[in-house]
This record gives structure tokens, C-alpha cells and sequence, in this order.
């Protein structure tokens, strides 16, 4: 290809209206492969450039279950078959105590996979990505709202694109290069 | 919500500049380094001490039999007080939605990491031979023991451990999205490449804010229940065992309480000279010191409803050595602390109900001092009175304090500001992307 491959058209906006209201516009005329990238979480966002609720809750739950009962499971273990120790009769699964570790391993089992699912589930840590390379994207003062076309948009027609993006109040737009 | 959370009308960049000049400026005012260097030599202490400990055996600190714990417990259940209000203020006040804690919340959060890693520190040096500290894992080692389950120490180890594992995942993952503003701000090649690797390549994707905001909703509301349950657990090591003075079911929701009165004296111990200094008055403004000092308020009352309920209860009971511990802690030989432990944390309480101090910073920060005094001593009546006078006349036995002991409450206090000092010197202080989030917010 003599066309220098892109990856999409970066489009600045300076509020978090403008680029909600051109993520609308994008959406009505039937781009799909959209990204945003922002300062900060804007609410109604995700929704328009349609991002997938995670199931990270789910797997954190999982991830609970697994190390409450993994714990309580060790205790019983211990206790009960790999090392009985007879203590005035003392019952040898002592429930209510082993509660404790329960508890606690429960919550840092669900904890861990809620932290690492997080980075996983968004491909962190990943140094490089082709935004970067762009030279208006910055998160440095919080005042700028990207929006990205991917150039894989079946709607993805450069020239135009540039246009509507101007039309809809962008303050940068740039092509962005692997 | 009468004062506002945010002073001004600061725009986004203005934020970012603001909050992220303290780590990224070149050289900081020559005060701050006098007060690092004071810190400093006061953590060298405590390293000294640590180490005498080690070499010396445990019977360099003041401890006896039936006076067996001292100082260090009583340090331990003082840190890991403190450091619940880092995550009361981060966790449940998030779920609240209490937008107040945005700009508190981060150091708040460095508050608790490193109090409570000054807390897990102490049960282990207090043992007789940490070395073995790790035979509390349940390692699959073959010729080690299990842990006792049963016991308080194993739960307290499970309970620490796991709140400092938490905070911390909880604490980083709010700071990806700052680091990744600090990274774009550098202006030197080591800085960028610093915060670069730290912000583990954050570029604000739509998607990746979903799942974060996901994520760190859950971190949250598992880190609730946390605030409860490490108090909680800790003071199982006292109740469960029927010395008089802590053989009691009111204290694991007292120790809670105190936990967040001592914590919150804390947060503002740190956030008053912070806000000064940095000029972070926009950031935070009276409502925080208000709205932190009610919380200080209700938990204070609380304590002081635990206090009562301790010597009605042993009244009450009609045990004769409860009797006699509730009398012995109020004019025995450690009478002194009591008095001034209700001085400073019942007496100082009520100067809280005037909104003029509430929101007035150096006077709260006085009080706060005075409270944590006050908490140190609560601990102190509770360990101590309890264990030189129990049921048996015969094995009282006072107990004196040694340099070690001093060395290693204030060495501690003095590492605890120096790790808190260089967090302040090289991380966002306040969180940038949640006060920048706050004022779209405000302005709508």
C-alpha cells in the first residue's frame, strides 16, 4: 500500500458536552468502531460509543467464593485430618473461628480478582498503543475529550469524516499511525 | 451542603496543574526538607530501636510476667486504628456518595497504608523470636506446624494482613489514572519513563473507565465490611481472654469506633499543615474539616458511650475482680492516664459541637493531636491497668517503660511521617481526575 496505514482520525473536543454530542451525531450516522478517551469517567458515555458492561463482578464474586472456601476448606484440613490435636475434647472443626479467616480470605480473594481482572479485562499494562503517538492526544491537563473513528469503520471515508468532525466543533483532529 | 467542596472556579487545567506541581515541581521550599530531615533522624531511631530489640531479646522493652504486653500492643491497636479512616473515607463514603471525599481520599488512603504497616509491624516484633513470624502462613512446609487457628494472633495476622492488601490494590488503582497525567506532565526524560511504567500505559479509553469505575465500586464495597472487621477482629485478642477489664462483648464495636475518632484526628493531623503549605485551601475547604470533625463527633460520642458501658457493666456484674479492675484503673497506680485519657477524648469531644471550631483548622488540628494523645492512652489504660492487677494479688506487678519502648512509639510515629512525606514528595496528594470529575459536577 503506498497510503501510509492509519489507524483512525483523533478528534479533540475542549468539553465533555461537545464530545458526548458528537459521539451522538457519530452514532446516528452509523459509525460503529468507536472509542473515546477522557480525563475522567463521563456517565453517559459508555453507552453511546456502546461499550460492554464487564462482567468483572461476577468473576470478583467467583473469586470470593474460591478463597472463603478455600481457607475454610484448609482449616477443616488441618485440623480435622492432616493434624488432629485432641484438647480437652474441644471440638475439632471449630466453625465459629475458623470464620474469621473465612471472612478475610474471602474478601481479599474477591479484592485480587476485582484488581487484576480490572488490568486484564483492559489489556493493562500495554506501554505502547497508537493513540500515543498522536501529537494532540495528552491527559496532561484534563481539559481535552478525544473521540477516535478506527479506520476498520465500514463508514470510515477520511475526507469526509475530517469535515463532519470540524462541523461538530473538534479542535484537533489528526490522523493516528500505528 | 451550605460551604462548597470546591472553591473558585478552577478550570480542569488549573486542577491538574495545581494538584500535580507538588511532585513534578524541581525543588520544594527548604521547610519541607527541614521538617523531612527532623523525621528523618526521629525514623533512625526507630530503626536503632527495632534493632537493639533484635540483638537485645524482648526484655529490653518494659514487659513482665503478668504484664506481658505493653507498649507494642498498645502501638499496634493505635496504628491500625488510625488507619481506618482511610478507608472509611475512600470506601464507604464512595458507595454514600459523599462528594467531600474526593479530595481528601487520597492521602487519607497513604494515611492507611502506612498505619497500618506500622501496626502489622509491632506483633511482630513483640514476639519472642520473630524470626519465625511466618509460621502464622499456613505453609504447605512439611516440617512445620499449622497455625492454630483458634487462636486471636492467627486472626488478627489474617485481618492486617488482608486490609493492607486491599488498601493497597485500592489505593493503586485510583492512582493509575493520576500517574498517567503525571507521565503526560513530565518534563524530564526520567520522570516520563517513572511515571510512564507506573501508569502501566493508562490513556483514559471509554471502555477502560467503565470496567475501572466497575472495579474500583467493588474494591469499595468489599473494603466496607474491612473497616468493621479488622477493628473487630483485633479486639478479639482482648475479649477472648478473661483478664477483667477486656473480657467484654462491647469491644469490637467500641474498638471500631475509636478506631475512626483516632483516624479522623489523623487525617486532619496531615490534611491541616497539608492544605496549608501546598496552598490546597480550594481543594479543601471548611466543609471537609466540618463535615470530618461530625464524623469525629458521632464516633467520640461513641467511644464515650463505651467508656460508660464499660463502668456500668462492671458495677453491674457485681464481679468482685471487675469491681476492683474499674476502681484500680480510675485511682490505682496508673490512674493519671485514665483521667487524662477522658480529659482528652471525652473533654475535647464537646468543643466539636460549635461549628466555629468545627471549620476553624488549627484549632481542629490541635484537637486532633490531643484526641490521638488520648487514643494512645485509652489503649494504654486498657493493656495495662488490666494486666498488673488481675485476680491473684500475689502476681501483681507494675510495669515500667524503657527507652526502647519510647524508641519505638515515637521512632515509629517519626518513619510514619518520613514514608508520608515522600509520598507527599513524588504522588498526587489529591485525587486530579475525581476533583476534575467533581467540578463538572458542581458546575452542572
Amino acid at each position: 500500500m503506498s497510503e501510509p496505514r492509519s489507524t483512525g482520525l483523533l478528534a479533540g473536543f475542549d468539553s465533555p458536552e461537545a464530545l458526548l454530542a458528537a459521539a451522538r451525531k457519530a452514532r446516528d450516522r452509523g459509525l460503529v468502531s468507536l472509542d473515546a478517551f477522557t480525563p475522567f469517567p463521563i456517565k453517559e458515555l459508555p453507552e453511546l460509543i456502546g461499550v460492554r458492561p464487564s462482567r468483572i463482578r461476577v468473576w470478583a464474586f467467583i473469586g470470593g467464593v474460591v478463597g472463603g472456601l478455600g481457607i475454610i476448606g484448609l482449616q477443616l484440613y488441618s485440623t480435622t485430618i492432616n493434624y488432629p490435636i485432641d484438647v480437652g475434647g474441644r471440638p475439632l472443626a471449630a466453625f465459629t473461628a475458623f470464620l474469621v479467616p473465612g471472612f478475610e480470605c474471602a474478601t481479599l480473594g474477591a479484592a485480587l480478582v476485582g484488581f487484576f481482572g480490572m488490568f486484564a479485562g483492559n489489556g493493562l499494562p500495554r506501554l505502547y498503543h497508537p493513540v500515543f503517538n498522536a501529537q494532540s492526544f495528552s491527559l496532561a491537563n484534563g481539559d481535552r475529550f478525544y473521540l477516535l473513528v478506527g479506520a476498520e469503520d465500514p463508514g470510515f471515508d477520511r475526507g469526509k469524516l475530517r469535515r463532519l468532525l470540524r462541523s461538530w466543533h473538534a479542535v484537533s483532529i489528526e490522523d493516528v499511525t500505528p | 451542603m451550605s460551604e462548597p467542596v470546591l472553591i473558585g472556579r478552577p478550570s480542569d487545567a488549573e486542577i491538574a496543574a495545581r494538584i500535580a506541581s507538588v511532585p513534578l515541581r524541581g525543588r520544594l521550599p527548604r521547610y519541607f526538607w527541614l521538617a523531612f530531615l527532623v523525621l528523618f533522624v526521629v525514623a533512625l531511631g526507630f530503626l536503632f530501636s527495632i534493632t537493639w530489640l533484635l540483638v537485645e531479646g524482648i526484655g529490653t522493652i518494659g514487659l513482665n510476667i503478668p504484664a506481658a504486653w505493653g507498649f507494642m500492643i498498645v502501638n499496634t491497636v493505635w496504628w491500625i486504628g488510625i488507619g481506618h479512616a482511610g478507608t472509611l473515607i475512600s470506601a464507604v463514603l464512595v458507595l454514600l456518595s459523599q462528594n467531600w471525599r474526593n479530595s481528601i481520599n487520597r492521602f487519607a488512603e497513604a494515611m492507611t497504608l502506612l498505619a497500618a504497616s506500622m501496626a502489622g509491624l509491632f506483633p511482630i516484633l513483640h514476639l519472642g523470636r520473630p524470626r519465625y513470624f511466618y509460621w502464622l502462613l499456613p505453609l504447605p512446609v512439611t516440617h512445620m506446624p499449622w497455625p492454630q487457628w483458634r487462636s486471636p494472633l492467627v486472626w488478627d495476622f489474617f485481618a492486617i494482613a488482608t486490609y493492607i492488601l486491599v488498601s493497597l490494590m485500592f489505593w493503586y488503582m485510583g492512582l493509575v489514572p493520576d500517574l498517567a497525567v503525571l507521565r503526560d506532565r513530565a518534563t524530564t526524560r526520567g520522570k516520563q519513563v517513572v511515571y510512564g511504567l507506573l501508569a502501566l500505559g493508562w490513556r483514559g479509553s471509554v471502555h477502560h473507565w467503565s470496567r475501572f469505575e466497575r472495579a474500583y465500586f467493588l474494591i469499595a464495597a468489599l473494603a466496607t465490611p474491612l473497616v468493621v472487621s479488622v477493628h473487630s477482629v483485633v479486639s478479639l485478642d482482648f475479649t477472648s481472654a478473661i483478664v477483667p477489664g477486656y473480657h467484654s462483648t462491647i469491644f469490637p464495636p467500641y474498638f471500631v469506633a475509636g478506631a475512626l475518632y483516632s483516624g479522623f484526628a489523623m487525617v486532619f493531623t496531615i490534611a491541616v499543615p497539608l492544605r496549608q503549605f501546598f496552598g490546597f485551601e480550594q481543594f479543601i475547604t471548611e466543609k471537609h474539616l466540618d463535615a470530618g470533625a461530625k464524623v469525629m463527633l458521632a464516633s467520640g460520642a461513641l467511644v464515650a458511650f463505651g467508656y460508660i458501658s464499660e463502668a456500668f457493666f462492671s458495677w453491674y456484674s457485681g464481679d468482685e475482680f471487675e469491681r476492683f479492675m474499674m476502681w484500680n484503673r480510675a485511682f490505682g497506680s496508673y490512674g493519671w492516664t485514665f483521667w487524662i485519657m477522658l480529659a482528652c477524648n471525652v473533654g475535647t469531644l464537646q468543643l466539636l459541637w460549635f461549628k466555629r471550631v468545627r471549620t476553624n483548622a488549627w484549632l481542629l488540628f490541635g484537637l486532633s493531636i490531643l484526641i490521638n494523645i488520648g487514643m494512645w492512652l485509652e489503649r494504654y489504660v486498657i493493656v495495662v491497668t488490666s494486666l498488673t492487677k488481675d485476680f491473684m494479688p500475689s502476681a501483681w506487678r507494675d510495669v515500667e517503660p524503657t527507652w526502647t519502648d519510647f524508641g519505638l512509639l515515637f521512632g515509629s510515629l517519626g518513619m510514619f511521617f518520613t514514608l508520608l512525606f515522600l509520598f507527599l514528595r513524588v504522588l498526587p496528594a489529591i485525587t486530579i481526575f475525581e476533583v476534575q470529575e467533581l467540578r463538572h459536577e458542581v458546575a452542572r
